[in-house]
């Protein structure tokens, strides 16, 4: 059951297609105006989601869907991040040990530095950014 | 004074004097995404002060699609979207403004308050 009743909203925008899924600014009895994401999956009740998709009506700002370039540049930008947190967390801590590195047979440093090279030529991969393979971590 | 709890009706009255019933604040909930639910999250490269708000669109998630781990110090860099997918209004309870350093979005701890 909601417990708390909103009667003014401002600012909506829609965030996708279906324009279920909104941004808006709520007048809340106790914050005053606060952004806000409805959504009708959203099972928390405090809010009556529909009676906010109600004070909305056709009043909001279309979906603008993101182009292919645009897609594809945050894809990119996301695979090279995962690429770096890979060399930051599992592969530098190892490589540039020269302890562990030493404790290591000629194959497995060779492995270890062939896998490096492979995550750092990933964005060089043909598929990339979309159909990439990932280097397989040595044993 | 003594409280009563009507189970059919759902009604609280009290004997006498009168009786407040304060559930404003937000509470912590282990229901994932319900009001009171804390998470660790980017909430993007725009300044977030100590205590502020935003939606529950605009936060990111700490994990990578492959299924890489990401960890909670984890910067995002500029570019990267992957949106959490909560709802409702979250507020910074980092205890400090957060924003953008080095040009890497960082990351805070936020509660849903409504």
């Amino acid at each position: 059951m909601p417990t708390v009743t909103i009667t003014e909203v401002r600012n909506a925008a829609s965030l996708q297609s279906d324009n279920l899924r909104m941004d808006v600014e709520i007048n809340h009895p106790e914050y005053d105006w606060i952004p806000y994401t409805l959504d009708p999956a959203d099972t928390d009740t405090t809010i009556d989601n529909a009676e906010v998709m109600a004070l909305i009506g056709t009043n909001f700002a279309a979906y603008v869907a993101p182009t292919q370039a645009e897609l594809d540049e945050e894809t990119a930008a996301n695979v090279r991040a995962e690429r770096d947190n890979i060399l930051a967390t599992v592969v530098d801590p190892l490589v540039s040990n020269p302890l562990r590195w030493a404790e290591m047979t000629a194959d497995k440093q060779t492995e270890w530095s062939q896998y490096r090279t492979d995550l750092l030529n990933v964005p060089q991969q043909s598929g990339f950014p979309n159909n990439i393979t990932w280097p397989v971590e040595p044993s | 004074m003594s409280l009563t709890i009507n189970h059919q009706t759902n009604d609280i009255s009290a004997s006498s004097g009168s009786m407040t019933i304060d559930g404003a604040a937000a509470g912590s909930s282990t229901t994932w995404g319900a009001v009171g639910t804390y998470t660790v999250a980017s909430g993007g490269s725009s300044l977030r002060s100590a205590g502020s708000t935003i939606s529950g669109s605009t936060l990111k998630t700490n994990a990578y699609s492959s299924g890489h781990k990401r960890p909670l110090t984890h910067e995002w860099n500029s570019g990267e979207n992957s949106t959490l997918g909560v709802s409702g209004t979250w507020r910074n309870m980092t205890g400090a403004a957060t924003s953008t350093q080095f040009g890497k979005q960082v990351n805070c701890l936020w509660v849903r308050i409504s």
